[in-house]
């Protein structure tokens, strides 16, 4: 490798994922590598460490593997968020490849306290950010002078943040490989194959999240529909329609508009023979007829979708392509679909704003300001009745100014969207950005429970209690209980509860210096409510929480060299 | 020390005594007894050889037996005498308390030896032993084993991969019974033990038609590439099969073959997108290190990983000498070759050529034999 190479760590979700991040990560450092001025070097978000993960080019996973972070961050929704964006094992990954340039490319948030490791001052680094919504969130704001160059996706947000007076943020749209998204000649045929000759074809391909805007593109529909019932029409949700925690029941909200499951159509694929097919959404894990794979077909998810040929021709089955959502960093897909010769109506917020209008190929869909409850950040929720409207005005738009609109919309991807544009923008920016500086910290707290266990408490006054809590495991409660005579001994006029789970009673139960063995709880970690603070009296007189140095902090082991200066024993 | 016992007494202010507990009964009509203890609750406890450790301290002492105790969700102790499972703790410490000696993870069952003052072995990896080790008794009795580690420090850690348990040596453990039962040490001398030893898998090398059923089988195209011997193979096996050519169609039509592992140093497009398309798992090993870049770039879908045949034998040779050595080699593998079912490659191919067992060495137990 020649030294004068420029060496670029591009931190994203790890290439081969099917999201908006992760496709751009696969279009940039395909491209990027063939570059002779440029070595890249890859730090995939969400894929373990340790791992040769496959890629042409040098990569690290950036998901902990030590056990012992697993074990502290499962419990813990915001380590692990910080785990899943990279948080533990860049620097390791830093150190190791010694970039000239780190480029991050995710939501903002994911960089949080990059600025205190100690490798950032050292390195340039470009933040390649989405930022969605109005007002800009405080991390950007804050995070900009704190990198060398901050890019966003969309053009809203860079002029959202220059009139902030962030001056130098620049847009780069996120890389869209349009190559192989393109109208196909036999795209009859294909329409043929599944069913759809003869039928106006809404789509909307999108990964199911609540920022999706389903139900009002599902009443728009029915309104569409209500209003044209001549028209012979399905809409077609290329999407992962399994996923109702983190996104739409989509099923339930057909039964509840009142559309027939037949008028919806879902993609599924085969995960053995990626063989896909187009029908009413049926449930998952079904067999293929393709490969005759058994529970292999499922609708498309985060880890698996189609290939690009084949989304392609997924495109190709559509007359129209229609994106609500309430923001977005970029929304790959409507680019997609322009490129694939579809006019894109698209909600003319956030990201929309780069490819609604007519001039983009697109034709904006009206819609009302709201509130996130959450965040207070303004999102829009697109208006049933504009989505009827420009259906309709799709459906009736005579030949000519439909070819002028798409025409516009494939030269508009290939101008802006392109990833030879995207790279060539990156590049400059890898080679200009220069060396700034800065630095902070944040600790999360444990909320006690209550626990009521005065019934099991009561015969004893509270002055004549002693607790000893030991909630596991079945040696240590062994060992404690070679210690309750001389405890009693010590306190000869009070009694001794000793708490532990349920299935150590055994270990406990024979001890005849022992009042009481009660069942432990959560709440019991808590001194302050065993022993009493201000109005609460308190539970015991006096409490012991032996286990607290050997489960919870782990702080006795002293690699077994430690002393004592007096007999145990 | 900084034993988990004077971590609770002094916290409570007091002196360690002795547990009062009373076992409950549990019928047992041997005498002369050993209790022996795996714990699969915590992984990285499980010892993986304790059949091996029968097997030697039999060899000496025929007579004594192995009683292996537990609730019966433990993984089956292979050669133990019989394994006594139980309904609750107090009848397995019936167990320990009438027996002569207990074996085992560091575990309850080992602190119940202890209370009862009976002879104990007890192996330790991932802490300290010094933490948690016996405690009542005298100290004489018991014999505690702590794994090297490699040099390492203890992982605490309750999953290891590679399990650092694993690298005390069977022998290790068996002498220590020994010396606990007064007798010689077995001679014995394990000089490699690989960390895929007990993977059960059947190779075959199809220079016939060999009848295997209900197996997962490994057909090693790679060694002798013949496919009119392997037809039969794929109705009621499951099949993976490892070749350095393409296959013909015909052959990855059949069903059953859960994953074909491609050695090339340039991977045929055509074959790989046919293999695809048939639903099968398809594993591609870049053979040229040089390649590996340019076939990972055309073949970007796929993973690639890098498998040098050189580079394998040279890792291998660095972790066992075996120059002068009459060693002996144990595996659970099986090799169809010449007619008959061999326990490795190297036996399959008559001993001829020591580089098979560097290529195999992550499957094998390899020792030598003191006493004979």
């Amino acid at each position: 490798m020649s030294h004068s190479k420029i060496k670029v760590l591009v931190q994203s979700n790890y290439c081969r994922m099917v999201t908006g991040f992760g496709k751009n990560m696969k279009n940039i450092l395909l491209a990027l590598h063939q570059d002779p001025e440029i070595e890249v070097v890859e730090a995939a978000n969400g894929v373990p460490s340790g791992r040769d993960i496959g890629t042409p080019w040098e990569s690290y996973g950036t998901y902990p593997s030590d056990p012992r972070i697993l074990g502290a961050i499962e419990k813990d929704p915001t380590k692990k968020r910080a785990a899943q964006y990279g948080f533990y094992n860049i620097d390791k990954i830093v150190e190791e490849v010694k970039p000239d340039v780190f480029l991050g490319i995710e939501d903002v948030w994911a960089f949080r306290e990059y600025e205190k490791k100690e490798w950032w001052n050292k390195t340039k680094k470009i933040i390649w950010t989405t930022l969605d919504s109005l007002p800009i969130l405080d991390q950007a704001l804050q995070m900009e002078p704190k990198c060398d160059q901050m890019l966003v996706w969309a053009s809203f947000a860079e002029k959202a943040m220059k009139d902030l007076g962030h001056k130098t943020v620049e847009t780069v749209h996120g890389a869209v490989d349009y190559s192989h998204f393109k109208p196909l000649e036999n795209r009859d045929e294909l329409r043929n194959l599944h069913g759809l000759d003869n039928t106006f074809v809404i789509g909307f391909v999108f990964k199911n999240q609540l920022r999706k805007s389903v139900p009002n593109l599902l009443e728009g529909f029915k309104k569409f529909k209500e209003g044209n019932p001549e028209v012979s029409t399905k809409l077609l949700l290329h999407t992962d329609w399994g996923e109702k925690q983190m996104g739409w029941d989509i099923p339930r909200y057909l039964k509840e508009k009142g559309l027939d499951n037949g008028e919806v159509l879902a993609t599924y694929v085969c995960h053995k023979c990626d063989d896909y097919f187009v029908q009413p959404y049926s449930g998952e894990d079904k067999d293929c007829s393709s490969c005759g794979g058994q529970k292999s077909v499922k609708t498309k998810n985060s880890s698996k979708g189609v290939g690009e040929k084949e989304l392609n021709e997924i495109y190709n089955l559509m007359d129209v392509y229609c994106h609500p959502f309430t923001s977005g960093g970029q929304e790959l897909p409507i680019q997609e679909a322009k490129a694939a010769g579809l006019i894109t109506l698209v909600t003319d917020y956030s990201c929309g704003t780069d490819s609604a209008y007519e001039h983009q190929g697109g034709l904006p869909l009206a819609w009302n300001e709201y509130r996130e409850p959450s965040t207070q950040f303004i999102k829009a929720t697109t208006c049933p009745d504009s989505i009827h409207e420009r259906l309709k005005q799709v459906y009736t738009m005579d030949e000519e100014s439909k070819s002028r609109l798409i025409k516009t919309g494939e030269q508009y991807v290939k101008e802006k969207f392109s990833v030879q544009s995207t790279v060539e923008k990156l590049k400059s920016f890898i080679k200009t950005v220069e060396l700034k500086k800065q630095a902070k910290e944040e600790v999360t707290k444990k909320e006690v429970k209550k626990f009521d266990i005065e019934e099991l408490l009561k015969e004893v006054p509270l002055k004549d209690r002693i607790g000893v809590i030991l909630p596991r495991s079945a040696g240590d409660v062994l060992i404690a209980n070679s210690l309750m005579e001389n405890l009693q001994e010590l306190y000869p006029d009070k009694k001794i509860f000793f708490s532990t789970n349920t299935e150590f009673f055994d270990l406990i139960n024979d001890n005849p210096f022992v009042y009481k063995v009660i069942p432990y709880s959560e709440s019991f970690e808590n001194l302050y409510l065993l022993e009493g603070q201000n109005n609460h009296e308190g539970l015991f007189d006096i409490a012991f929480l032996p286990h607290c140095m050997t489960q919870k902090t782990y702080s006795y082991t002293h690699n077994g060299k430690d002393k004592n200066q007096f007999k145990l024993q | 020390m900084s034993h988990l016992a004077e971590v609770y007494a002094k916290d409570l202010g007091v002196r360690i005594g002795e547990p009062v507990f009373k076992p409950h009964f549990f019928p047992i009509l041997e005498s002369d007894y050993i209790t022996i203890h795996t714990d699969n609750k915590v992984s990285s406890k499980e010892y993986d050889y304790w059949e091996e450790v029968i097997l030697i301290v039999k060899k000496s002492c025929p007579k004594i037996k192995f009683i292996q105790i537990g609730s019966g969700k433990e993984p089956i102790i292979k050669n133990a005498d019989r394994f006594a499972k139980t309904n609750s703790i107090k009848q397995s410490a019936y167990i320990i308390k009438n027996g002569i000696m207990h074996v085992g993870t560091d575990s309850l069952p080992v602190h119940i030896a202890s209370s009862f003052k009976k002879k104990i072995v007890s192996i330790y990896s991932h802490t300290h032993s010094t933490t948690c080790n016996p405690i009542w008794g005298n100290a004489e009795d018991s014999i505690i084993i702590e794994s090297h580690r490699d040099g390492k420090k203890p992982s605490f850690s309750l999953k290891e991969n590679p399990k650092t348990i694993n690298l005390i040596n069977p022998e290790q453990i068996a002498d220590a019974i020994l010396k606990n039962l007064n007798e010689t040490s077995s001679g014995r001398e394990t000089l490699f033990i690989g960390n895929k030893y007990k993977n059960k898998i059947t190779h075959v090398i199809p220079d016939k038609k060999y009848d295997c059923v209900d197996k997962n089988i490994i057909i090693r195209l790679d060694l002798l590439h013949n496919e009119d011997n392997i037809s039969h193979l794929f109705s009621q096996n499951k099949v993976s099969i490892v070749t350095k050519k393409i296959l013909s169609e015909e052959t990855i039509s059949y069903k059953n073959i859960q994953v074909i592992n491609y050695f090339s140093d340039s991977f045929n497009e055509d074959f790989v997108n046919l293999v695809k398309q048939k639903g099968i798992s398809l594993n591609l090993f870049c053979t040229k290190k040089k390649n590996l870049s340019g076939q990972r770039f055309k073949f970007f879908d796929h993973k690639i990983f890098l498998f040098s045949k050189r580079d394998k034998i040279k890792k291998s040779r660095k972790l066992v000498d075996l120059k002068n050595k009459d060693f002996k080699i144990k595996s659970y593998g099986l090799y169809y070759k010449n007619g008959m079912a061999h326990s490795s490659l190297y036996q399959a191919n008559e001993g001829k050529n020591i580089n098979d067992i560097f290529l195999d060495l992550e499957h094998l137990m390899i020792y030598t034999d003191g006493n004979e």
